[in-house]
C-alpha cells in the first residue's frame, strides 16, 4: 500500500508539479518581455525624454521584431506547460476512472481496457509534447533575446538553456520511439510437460469428465493431458506437450498424477468440477484475452523503459510511471476478477461434488502442494510411490499456513483457502481437517488405475 | 474389478511421466552445464587495470596556461592591479605540476586485477572473493568509481588509503547497508588498452558473472536443483 502510494505521489509529481516547475521558466521569460515592453512606453510618455533615454528607445525600436517574437513565445510556453500540468491532472483522474470501472464490470477489464491504454498512450504523448513546446518555446525565447544583446552577454543565456537541450533531445527520441508501431506480442503458449490421454486410449477417464462435465453444465474438454509437475488447471491457450511434441489447440485439462493417486474419486470430482467451471464461464477464454494484453501493454512500457535507460532524462518519466500506474492497475483488477472467478469456479465444484467435498479437497490438495514442496528433490524412482508411503507414513499437515495458502497455477492466482471454504459456507471443523489429512487409504490409490485401463466401466 | 488392474495402468504412465521427467531435468541440467562452461571459457583468466593519463595531461595544461597568465602579467607590469590574481594563479599552477608529478607513473602501473576468481587491488590487505559481490555500481565523477557490494558474511580485506589527487586505490566500508569494496581510478586502461567506463561495467561486470558462474556450476554438478 505504501509502495503504491508513493508511485501515485510520484505520479501527481511528474504529471503535474514538474509541469508547473517549468511553467515558472515562461512566465519569467512573458515578465521580461512585457518589462522591456513597459520601459518603452515609459520613455515614450516621458515629457522631456535625455540623451540617454533617446539612445535607450532607439536601442528598444531597433528590436522590435524580437521583442515581438519573445512577447509571443512566452505565453506559448506558459500554454504549453499549464495545458501539460492540466493534461496531466486529467490523465491521473482517467486512471483513476478506468481502474474503478474495470473493477466494477468485467466487460469492461475485457473489451474498453485495452483501448483506454491505447487512449492514455496517445494521451501522454501530448503530455510529452506539451512539455517540448514549452522547452523549446524558452530556448527560442533566449534565442531571440541573444540576437537583440548579443553586445552584452548575449551568448550568456543560450549557455543558460544547455540543461534543457539534454531534455529536449530526449523528449524528441521519445516521440519518435512512441510514435513508431510496435511489433505484434508474441501469442499466448503453453508448454506442458506430460502425455495427452486419448478418448480411444483411456475411454473410462474419458466417460468420467464428461459425466462431471454435464453434471457442470460447462464443456467437455477437447484435450487431457496427465503429468507430475503442476497442480490442477484448464487452459484454452495452444499447448504443446513434451516430450512428444503434440500441439493442442482448444480446451485443455491438466490432471497432475500426484494428486489424483492419493485424492478420492470424489474429491478429484470436486476440483475438475471446478476447472470445468471455468470453462463454463469462458475463463480460460478470458485469461488468455487478458494475457495478451498485458503482453502488449509490457511491450510498451518496455519501449518506454528502453528510452530512459539510453536517454535518462526527467522527461521520460510521466509516461513511464503513468504507464506503470495504469499496468498496476489493471493487474489489480485482473486479480480481482480472478478471485471473482475462482469462487464462481468454487461454487461449480460443489454443486458436481458438494459443498463438504469441495471444501475438503481444496484443504487436502493444498497440504499435498505443500509436501511434494518439501519432498521435490528426494526420490529419484517413483515420485508417486514416493508420495503415497510419505503421507501413509507421517501423513498431511494442515497448519494455519496451509489454509493462507495459494494454490500455484501457471495462468492466474486464486485465493487463499480459508476465504474460499468460508465461500462454500463450510465450516472449518476438526472432521472436515481429519478427512483432508488422512493417509492414501486403497480406495484413494486405485480408483484412477481403473480410470486408466482400456475397458475402464 | 480389481484383477482389471493387474499390471496397474497408473504404475505404467507414472513410469512413463518419471522417465520424461528425468529425461527432461538431465537435458536441461546439461544445457545448462553447456552453457555456463562456454560462457566461463569466453572469458579470459586475468584482466589487469590501470588507470588512464588524463590528470597528468591536464595538469600539465592548467599549469602551463596558469604560469603563462602569471609571466605576462609580470613582464607587463599589470602586477600591482593584480596580485592577489597573481598569486593565486601561481598557487593554481603549483597545485597543477603536483598532480603532474602525483601522477608521472599513470597507466604503467596495474592497481587491479580480475581473476575469475578474485578481486585485487593494489593498497588492499588481500584479495576479494568475486563469489560474494551481490551488486555493481559505476559511477563516473572526477574518477571513475566502481562500488562491489558484498554479501552480510563476505570477508573484507584492509585498505591502506593514501592521500593525494585522485589516485587510484581500492576503499573498503565495512558498515552501513551492506560491506562495500569501492575502487577508484582516473580514466581507464584495461590490458594495456584504453577502455571507457562503460566498457569496464561491461568487464567488471562479466568476472562477477564468471565467478557466479564457477560457484553454480559446481553446484549443479554436486547435484543442486536447477
Amino acid at each position: 500500500m505504501a509502495l503504491f502510494s508513493a508511485g501515485r505521489l510520484k505520479l501527481v509529481f511528474y504529471l503535474i508539479v514538474v509541469p508547473l516547475i517549468v511553467l515558472l521558466y515562461p512566465a519569467l521569460q512573458t515578465y521580461r518581455a512585457h518589462s522591456v515592453a513597459q520601459d518603452e512606453a515609459r520613455i515614450l510618455a516621458h515629457p522631456n525624454p535625455g540623451v540617454r533615454m533617446k539612445e535607450e528607445l532607439a536601442m528598444l525600436q531597433s528590436e522590435h521584431a524580437s521583442l515581438h517574437a519573445r512577447s509571443t513565445l512566452g505565453p506559448i510556453g506558459m500554454a504549453a506547460a499549464l495545458s501539460a500540468a492540466w493534461l496531466g491532472a486529467a490523465i491521473l483522474l482517467k486512471i483513476r476512472r478506468n481502474s474503478h470501472a474495470a473493477r466494477q464490470r468485467l466487460d469492461i477489464l475485457l473489451t474498453r481496457y485495452e483501448l483506454n491504454w491505447r487512449q492514455l498512450s496517445r494521451l501522454l504523448v501530448l503530455h510529452v509534447a506539451l512539455l517540448l513546446i514549452a522547452l523549446l518555446a524558452c530556448v527560442a525565447y533566449e534565442g531571440f533575446w541573444a540576437k537583440s544583446n548579443w553586445y552584452s552577454h548575449g551568448l550568456m543565456s543560450i549557455l543558460m538553456t544547455l540543461p534543457l537541450w539534454g531534455a529536449i533531445y530526449a523528449a524528441v527520441k521519445l516521440l519518435v520511439r512512441t510514435w513508431r508501431q510496435l511489433g505484434p506480442a508474441d501469442p499466448i503458449e503453453l508448454t506442458i510437460l506430460g502425455r495427452t490421454q486419448a478418448r480411444a486410449q483411456v475411454p473410462g477417464l474419458w466417460a468420467w469428465i464428461d459425466q462431471l462435465a454435464m453434471r457442470a453444465d460447462a464443456p467437455r474438454p477437447d484435450h487431457i493431458v496427465v503429468g507430475l509437475t503442476d497442480c490442477f488447471y484448464v487452459t484454452s491457450a495452444p499447448v504443446t506437450t513434451h516430450p512428444e511434441n503434440l500441439r493442442l489447440e482448444g480446451r485443455t485439462l491438466y490432471l497432475p498424477l500426484p494428486y489424483v493417486s492419493v485424492l478420492s474419486r470424489e474429491e478429484t470430482a470436486a476440483i475438475v468440477g471446478h476447472e470445468l467451471g471455468h470453462f463454463a464461464h469462458n475463463d480460460t477464454d478470458h485469461g488468455v484475452h487478458l494475457g495478451m494484453i498485458t503482453r502488449r501493454m509490457m511491450h510498451r512500457i518496455d519501449r518506454l523503459i528502453e528510452q530512459d535507460i539510453a536517454d535518462d532524462s526527467w522527461i521520460n518519466r510521466p509516461a513511464l510511471w503513468a504507464s506503470l500506474y495504469f499496468y498496476e492497475a489493471f493487474e489489480a483488477a485482473t486479480l480481482h476478477w480472478s478471485r471473482v472467478k475462482e469462487f464462481a469456479a468454487d461454487g461449480v465444484g460443489a454443486r458436481v461434488a458438494g459443498a463438504r467435498t469441495c471444501a475438503q479437497s481444496l484443504l487436502r490438495v493444498t497440504a499435498i502442494a505443500d509436501a511434494i514442496d518439501s519432498m521435490q528433490h528426494e526420490h529419484d524412482g517413483n515420485p508417486i510411490g514416493a508420495l503415497q508411503s510419505r503421507l501413509r507414513e507421517r501423513g498431511l499437515a494442515i497448519a494455519t499456513d496451509t489454509l493462507d495458502h495459494v494454490i500455484v497455477h501457471p495462468i492466474d492466482t486464486h485465493p487463499p483457502t480459508r476465504l474460499r471454504i468460508d465461500a462454500l459456507e463450510v465450516g472449518i471443523d476438526d472432521a472436515l481437517i481429519a478427512q483432508a489429512q488422512r493417509p492414501p487409504s486403497e480406495h484413494d490409490t486405485i480408483w484412477f488405475t481403473q480410470m486408466l485401463a482400456p475397458r475402464a466401466s | 474389478m480389481s484383477q482389471a488392474v493387474s499390471t496397474p495402468p497408473l504404475d505404467s504412465l507414472a513410469s512413463t511421466l518419471t522417465q520424461d521427467l528425468n529425461r527432461t531435468m538431465d537435458a536441461e541440467r546439461d544445457t545448462a552445464i553447456a552453457e555456463l562452461e562456454a560462457f566461463i571459457a569466453s572469458v579470459p583468466p586475468r584482466a589487469e587495470f590501470s588507470d588512464g593519463r588524463k590528470w597528468f595531461y591536464r595538469g600539465i595544461v592548467a599549469s602551463a596556461v596558469l604560469f603563462l597568465i602569471v609571466g605576462w602579467a609580470v613582464f607587463s607590469g599589470q602586477t600591482a592591479e593584480y596580485t592577489s590574481l597573481i598569486w593565486i594563479m601561481a598557487g593554481l599552477g603549483l597545485i597543477g605540476l603536483l598532480m603532474v608529478w602525483q601522477h608521472r607513473n599513470a597507466g604503467k602501473n596495474v592497481h587491479m586485477v580480475m581473476t575469475h576468481h578474485e578481486l585485487t587491488v593494489w593498497n588492499l590487505s588481500g584479495p576479494v572473493k568475486l563469489v560474494d559481490v551481490v551488486d555493481l555500481d559505476f559511477n563516473e565523477y572526477q574518477q571513475t568509481e566502481i562500488i562491489f557490494t558484498m554479501q552480510a558474511d563476505a570477508k573484507l580485506p584492509t585498505a591502506k588509503v593514501r592521500r593525494g589527487f585522485y589516485p587510484a586505490q581500492g576503499w573498503v566500508k565495512p558498515k552501513g547497508k551492506a560491506p562495500r569494496v569501492l575502487v577508484y581510478s582516473s580514466g581507464n586502461t584495461v590490458n594495456g588498452v584504453k577502455a571507457s567506463t562503460e566498457d569496464v561495467a561491461a568487464i567488471v561486470s562479466t568476472y562477477v558473472d564468471v565467478a557466479h558462474a564457477h560457484a553454480r556450476l559446481a553446484a549443479i554438478r554436486s547435484g543442486a536443483p536447477l
